[in-house]
């Protein structure tokens, strides 16, 4: 049976997806070899989120650099748009001021999705380090726990490198969201996660999000 | 997954409320109701909230029981009927993203015409429950009986049908099959869905609402853009919403009351599947793109062929681009004449 002449489908409602993403750019990146792979990896990504209309349509991505300082590398842009950045490797660890400046980052742009009545689902916090932090994280990483209970956003955990200490890390998760990748192993990460923000952006009214399985570069701790 | 917060952005168009208190649960005239009742321009609609008492009131007479429906897990559901001045054409399918993972179609809806109302109720399971399509299925069979069980007593008995009643109807109907469903020993949190419902008279539309979906109401088809909607009730987030087996639903329901549609007025009940290329830009109204051939094709031609041609749209190539969600819409047109 055809369908019914001259109409017009058009996309009128779209729901936002707040993705922010902090990156390691410590000089242990530099001495691995691992910030060749993660800046590869981004780049991986900025192609594939292009690829999918409703993550390019409704995802929207923010870098933040971890080192000497937190930079914002990239703020809140659509995945349409996003260009992947390139991360310098020198300097420490601040996760704790990472973090904190993601959550900051993530309830404003919510203020703003509310102020500009726009639909948006829980957005999502990825943090990915080969080290220990270097700054006063404890604090943050309670703070982070509170606020994933309160359903203030979602985080994952990304471990780089098979020796990389990555209890502080995990403190920052509520349990079952971290894991672990070798240093050559961001491609495939970015292409899960890629393919995460595609099912994401896709999740209906009621449904709890079944994220696609993971790949075996991506272990559990 | 449940929502536990306030209504987000889309929250539903009240203005004023009323608790069900205030109305008397004996149908009265209109022009006796109270001013929260009186209906609306289309712009705007009176809202009311439940209250939780408990046990139902008297019903007028013996009622068939309500028996517990399995839902068919059938990728497509079609109806198309047509009576006492209306016709309905209703189509449900399954989206592609349920095709891609192997998940029945979750979304169901029951239509009927009784006693010159011509009635129309949509549901959506959720995703996360276990049974969301027995759910989805159990719950409209169950709302559209016991509407048209009470349209036809009150007509028989020479009763009005006001929106007093539609509230309590629909509170008991929802509340016995949330019964039956325990009295199975299941639980209810795995048939979570979402209740949407459309009652259209001549001389008022109704509508109840829970949870997601959309309601449209058009009394004038050549200005789509001014339709008057029960906007979905999500949590802060657009994933999550509310639903009628959840503890407090009751508290959830609102029910609002419209001018009654003209001929070649149209109402609408969708799920939140195909809201993105129904509603209008900027949330307001219906879109003009969508609804005037739609509605055109459908005045034109009825039955079954127009359910399908109906279902083929929502199940279009570019329909599904644009959403991979189950589409379930129902239109109620007052034919002229």
């Amino acid at each position: 049976m055809d369908m019914i002449p001259d109409v017009a489908l058009k996309r009128n409602k779209t729901e936002r997806l707040a993705c922010v993403l902090i990156v390691d750019g410590s000089r242990s990146m530099k001495d691995s070899g691992a910030i060749h792979e993660l800046n590869e990896g981004l780049r991986t990504l900025a192609a594939l989120v292009k690829e999918d209309d409703d993550v390019a349509d409704g995802v929207q991505i923010a870098i933040l650099r971890m080192g000497e300082d937190v930079t914002e590398l990239t703020g809140f842009v659509d995945a349409a748009e996003f260009t992947a950045p390139v991360v310098e490797a020198h300097g420490s660890t601040p996760l704790g001021q990472a973090v904190t400046q993601a959550m900051s980052m993530i309830e404003a742009q919510k203020q703003r999705y509310r102020q500009n009545g726009i639909s948006y689902k829980r957005p999502w916090l990825w943090i990915m380090s080969d080290g220990a932090p270097t700054d006063a994280w404890q604090p943050v990483a309670a703070r982070a726990r509170a606020a994933q209970e309160a359903r203030q956003f979602t985080l994952w955990g990304i471990g780089v490198g098979k020796d990389a200490p990555l209890a502080a890390l995990k403190s920052f998760t509520n349990g079952d969201r971290c894991f672990r990748i070798g240093e050559r192993d961001f491609k495939a990460m970015f292409e899960w996660m890629s393919a995460s923000m595609s099912a994401g952006s896709k999740g209906a009214a009621g449904q709890q999000m079944t994220l696609p399985p993971r790949p075996p570069e991506v272990a559990d701790l | 997954m449940s929502a536990k917060a306030a209504p987000g952005e889309a929250a539903g168009p009240a203005t004023d409320t009323a608790s069900a208190g205030a109305a008397s649960a004996d149908p009265v005239d209109p022009a006796l109701e109270p001013d929260a009742f009186a209906p609306q321009a289309p712009a705007a609609a009176v809202a009311m909230t439940a209250a939780p008492e408990l046990p139902a009131p008297e019903l007028p007479g013996p009622r068939p029981p309500v028996l517990p429906v399995v839902a068919a897990p059938a990728p497509v559901q079609l109806q198309a009927l047509e009576g006492e001045g209306w016709r309905i054409i209703g189509a449900s399918l399954r989206g592609s993203d349920h095709v891609c993972r192997g998940i029945e179609r979750q979304d169901a809806f029951a239509a009927g015409v009784a006693a010159g109302m011509a009635l129309a109720v949509v549901c959506d399971g959720a995703g996360s429950a276990r049974c969301a399509a027995a759910g989805a299925g159990r719950f409209s069979a169950a709302v559209l009986e016991a509407l048209e069980h009470e349209a036809r007593a009150a007509a028989d008995s020479g009763r009005r049908f006001s929106i007093a009643r539609f509230h309590d109807v629909i509170l008991e109907a929802v509340e016995e099959c949330r019964a039956g469903i325990r009295a199975e020993g299941l639980a209810l949190h795995e048939h979570h869905a979402t209740l949407l419902v459309l009652a259209a008279r001549r001389d008022a539309t109704f509508i109840a609402h829970v949870g997601d979906g959309l309601a449209g109401v058009a009394h004038l088809p050549a200005d789509w853009r001014k339709a008057g909607l029960s906007l979905p009730e999500n949590g802060e987030y657009a994933n999550e919403t509310v639903f009628v087996t959840e503890d407090d639903w009751w508290e959830r329901l609102r029910c609002s009351w419209w001018s009654p549609l003209p001929p070649g007025g149209v109402a609408v009940a969708l799920t939140d599947g195909a809201m993105p290329f129904v509603i209008g830009p900027d949330g307001q109204g219906l879109e003009p793109g969508f609804m005037a051939p739609v509605s055109r094709y459908l005045f034109a031609s009825g039955g079954m062929a127009a359910a399908e041609a109906l279902a083929a749209t929502l199940g279009s190539g570019e329909a599904c681009r644009i959403s991979r969600d189950d589409k379930t819409l129902v239109w109620i047109g007052r034919l002229p004449g």
